[in-house]
């Protein structure tokens, strides 16, 4: 466990540096100067310079490379060059609504994904099967930025019942930050509970093809005792994987939401730094969206050798 | 089956069982022709765009603006007064285009990786390892960042969802090549003195096309959708461009007054995907029945 343990943790530190490395590659082996671009057409060579010196532009790459990593080491994100305030604490102002988003969007996708998925596993080949398939078909086939701008359209414009703008952070008003956070949990949380749901209908018939769920129902159990304690049970321990790599997909899925639904959020923020060329910004956006996606990654994969002891020695 | 097929051993190599033909597969399921007919559909819409649209796509007419759908402008117009028809049938040809070179591009790029992945001592396990990197960004993200250093431009879309989806490709191909050099074939030709190359052209490759056109078809969807959402965030196509997610997010300031011009962009994108996750997903049922229903489609 220890030595499976330490292989993961190398592992992923080796896909840290990789995304910093990528990250890096990004800004620095842009082809031109990024003063340049950031600058835009009507801009001085003189100015450019000046710029492309300020950003440390002029030094060597593997010199920059070294700076930065060291830079990153000490937990400095660099600064916005809009602003010039840390990058980190940019980050951590935005963070209310997406985690709050993430969450909700998590329990919409759990909550519905489940559920659909076992029963139409338990329903195998019936029309209800069928039914759930091409339900979580259209959620996964429906673009995210659509399903919101419907939502808008039926839940705020034409019942008014929710707000289809904006936000309010939870210690002012906690009520109103979950009414501004409804319809964008759902748009996100609907299409990743169309994949949990095509992932736990798989699993849970898989599970139901093995020797113990046979074993269970030849020595008379009740078919619901069977599907409860034996198979339903097995059958969500791969399901946990998903709900990892849902998280993931969410993270990329809040920067289109969080736009639809105006939330200042850590997506928005990604958004408003590529319009304004923040560089620093965009660099330590991505960076931090690419390591919790890992850290994310490597949580769950305990988590999956803690519920299943099998694969613990593999 | 009829009955006196059952009377043959199950497996039985003297009779083998009848082949599982393209044909045979379509009539037995609706989701591999309701899929090929939504996507053929879509095709067509595009390539006979010049034939097809009403207006030229970006032709404004301050007398028609906000037009409900009505003869003449059979899906309305826009706050320009721009027709929504011609410039949905536009959009769909932008978007095949869009979808076409990111999956030919994606595929070849990872099925290359995919190769190295698995049979190159050398690179095979850096390679992978730098994969896994490139994983941990979210498409969109990943996306938007090179699109920022690049320029908000067709090419560079394109280039950037390439590079977006070649390693989630690489990693497919990479499973598909470890398995198949593991295969009875692959180890006879090998003992049989075939060369690398040779057992990699004549053994493997072949075999990798299947999985390969699944992983097309679910890559194309996924390119149309980043595209649309790329435009639509404002950071993709250029304003003005008959794009899908640019026509909907130029609507989205009018969806009380005009929601049609939001609706139908957003339903074509909708049917498009639906039709290319239908095909691939058929087509892999088709490839391993065993796995009906339960892999993964790409989400982004």
């Amino acid at each position: 466990m220890r030595q499976f343990l330490f292989r993961r943790i190398a592992g992923m530190l080796v896909t840290m540096l990789v995304v910093a490395s990528v990250v890096f590659l990004l800004i620095n082996v842009v082809p031109g100067s990024l003063g340049a671009v950031i600058l835009g057409p009507e801009a001085t060579d003189e100015e450019i310079a000046r710029l492309d010196h300020q950003l440390g532009l002029d030094r060597p790459v593997l010199v920059r490379f070294g700076a930065w990593v060291a830079q990153l080491a000490r937990g400095d994100l660099g600064s916005s060059l809009l602003h010039g305030t840390p990058v980190a604490r940019e980050l951590a102002n935005r963070l209310e609504p997406t985690i709050l988003l993430a969450l909700l969007a998590t329990t919409v996708a759990v909550g519905v994904g489940v559920p659909l998925g076992t029963i139409a596993a338990v329903r195998h080949r019936t029309a209800v099967d069928v039914a759930s398939l091409g339900v979580s078909l259209i959620g996964i086939s429906i673009p995210n930025f659509w399903l919101g701008l419907n939502l808008i359209l039926l839940f705020g414009l034409y019942l008014k019942l929710l707000p289809t703008a904006g936000y309010t952070n939870v210690a002012v008003d906690a009520g109103q930050a979950l009414r501004y956070l409804i319809l964008p949990a759902i748009t996100l949380g609907l299409s990743n509970a169309a994949l949990i749901a095509r992932m736990s209908r798989a699993n849970l018939l898989e599970v139901l093809r093995q020797d113990y769920v046979r074993t269970a129902r030849s020595k008379g159990l009740a078919e619901r005792s069977v599907l409860l304690r034996h198979a339903v049970r097995n059958a969500l321990v791969p399901t946990v994987s998903v709900i990892g790599v849902s998280i993931a997909l969410m993270l990329g899925g809040a920067v289109v939401v969080e736009s639809v639904f105006a939330l200042p959020g850590v997506g928005r923020l990604m958004i408003e730094s590529v319009q304004r060329r923040d560089f620093p910004m965009i660099q330590g956006l991505v960076l931090m969206i690419a390591a919790v996606v890992a850290v994310v990654n490597l949580a769950v994969d305990l988590l999956y050798t803690l519920l299943n002891p099998a694969i613990r020695y593999a | 089956m009829s009955p006196a097929s059952n009377a043959i051993p199950f497996g039985s190599a003297a009779m083998p069982r009848p082949r599982r033909t393209l044909w045979h597969h379509l009539s037995g399921h609706p989701g591999l022709l309701v899929g090929s007919a939504l996507v053929g559909f879509v095709v067509l819409l595009g390539v006979l765009a010049p034939v097809l649209a009403t207006h030229p796509p970006q032709q404004v007419g301050m007398q028609s603006r906000f037009l409900p759908p009505q003869p003449g402008h059979w899906l309305g117009t826009d706050h320009l007064g721009r027709d929504i028809w011609s410039r949905i049938v536009y959009g769909g040809q932008l978007s095949l285009f869009v979808g076409v070179f990111v999956a030919t591009a994606g595929c070849a790029a990872g099925t290359a990786l995919g190769l190295i992945g698995g049979y190159s001592k050398r690179y095979g396990e850096i390679t992978m390892r730098i994969i896994d990197g490139l994983m941990a960004f979210p498409g969109v993200v990943l996306g938007l960042a090179l699109i920022a250093v690049l320029g908000a431009r067709l090419s560079n879309v394109v280039f950037a969802l390439s590079v977006v989806y070649a390693p989630r490709i690489a990693r497919v191909m990479h499973a598909v090549v470890l398995e198949l050099k593991e295969r009875e074939y692959t180890t006879a030709a090998t003992a049989l003195g075939a060369t690398g190359t040779r057992v990699l052209a004549r053994h493997v490759l072949p075999n990798a096309v299947g999985p390969l056109t699944v992983e097309f078809s679910f890559s194309f969807a996924a390119a149309v959708v980043s595209e649309a959402s790329l435009s639509f965030l404002g950071v993709g196509l250029p304003p003005g461009t008959p794009s899908w997610g640019v026509v909907l997010s130029e609507g989205r300031n009018y969806m009380l007054r005009a929601p049609w011009i939001t609706l139908l962009p957003g339903l074509a994108i909708f049917l498009t995907v639906m039709g290319l996750n239908l095909l691939g997903d058929s087509m892999r049922d088709f490839l391993d029945p065993r796995l009906s229903g339960a892999g993964q489609m790409r989400r982004e």
